[in-house]
């Protein structure tokens, strides 16, 4: 089967970052984008998007098909090193208290069900 | 701190619109775990994570918390020994980065330090603040002469109520309309 080239993971992530920055709820978004509300449901528990579902988020989102879409000579990178977060601790971590809230972000990542 | 111009009454109005969309009015006190979890937002005890951490212990001021996004989740992880208003703190703060869209970046340096922005903490700090005590519950809090109760009320620290009253304006909006019924 040949690769997925859509990086849901990376689309998700940025219709989520959207959506609380409009500060709305995922039945908002399916509301004002059109979408039924089982199709980000779906979504939720790892489906892809129909067409027409995709092409309403990304219109409601103003995000771009093509930022998600890799390249056919990029190699999908391990998720564990695409891990981000927004961190509030002091701003001189000790190498061992930073080692130790790097372990918390893993394990937080690895609890959160990716796409 | 300078903030980028017109930052501080949007600020008001993305704390206006969370209550809003919660049903609650302007001088509401808010629940930090009731507005994650109406915004699909995953909150985490760090005793969950880990109940032998050593941000649990006496040495618990390094971590406060941290938002975690993967795909259409997004959690929040805080440290539950800090002070329950210290709690609320952090949790808004987190909640602020989300609203605010602030991008996620890897927490630490290759180094392992921990890669800071000052820019976008400080206006976490501020919305964080504004998402506890909006101007208008500032305003309200002084004309009605709920300082001695307002910590209780709304959840905070005397220092987040002294900051919002200084920073919102109340103050000086009761000084001018007590100086003109002088």
């Amino acid at each position: 089967m040949p690769e997925d080239l859509f990086d849901s993971e990376a689309f998700y992530a940025a219709l989520n970052a959207t959506r609380l920055s409009r500060q709305k709820t995922w039945k908002d978004v399916a509301e004002e984008a059109g979408v039924n509300a089982s199709t980000l449901s779906r979504i939720g528990q790892g489906a892809k998007p129909d067409v027409n579902g995709l092409a309403a988020l990304l219109t409601w989102s103003n995000l771009r098909a093509e930022t998600f879409i890799r390249g056919a000579s990029k190699k999908r990178s391990e998720p564990i090193a695409e891990i981000t977060a927004l961190l509030r601790a002091d701003p001189q971590l000790s190498k061992q208290s930073a080692k130790l809230i790097e372990d918390i972000v893993v394990s937080t990542y690895n609890k959160l069900r990716g796409m | 701190m300078g903030f980028r111009q017109g930052f501080k009454a949007e600020s008001n109005r993305i704390a206006l619109r969370v209550r809003e969309q919660m049903g609650l009015s302007p001088i509401d006190a808010i629940d930090p775990a009731a507005v994650c979890t109406h915004f699909d937002i995953e909150l985490i005890k760090l005793s969950e994570i880990d109940s032998d951490s050593q941000f649990l212990g006496v040495d618990n001021s390094p971590f406060s918390a941290v938002t975690v996004p993967r795909g259409i989740a997004t959690a929040i992880v805080h440290n539950d020994s800090h002070h329950p208003y210290r709690q609320s703190s952090n949790i808004c703060h987190e909640l602020a980065h989300c609203f605010l869209g602030h991008k996620c970046t890897p927490p630490l340096t290759p180094g392992g330090e921990r890669a800071r922005d000052g820019g976008i903490e400080a206006e976490a700090n501020f919305l964080g603040g504004a998402l506890l005590i909006p101007n208008e519950a500032a305003i309200y809090i002084l004309r009605s002469g709920l300082l001695p109760q307002a910590q209780g009320l709304y959840g905070v620290s005397a220092q987040m109520l002294e900051y919002r009253l200084r920073m919102s304006g109340a103050q000086r909006i009761l000084e001018r309309s007590r100086l003109k019924r002088a």
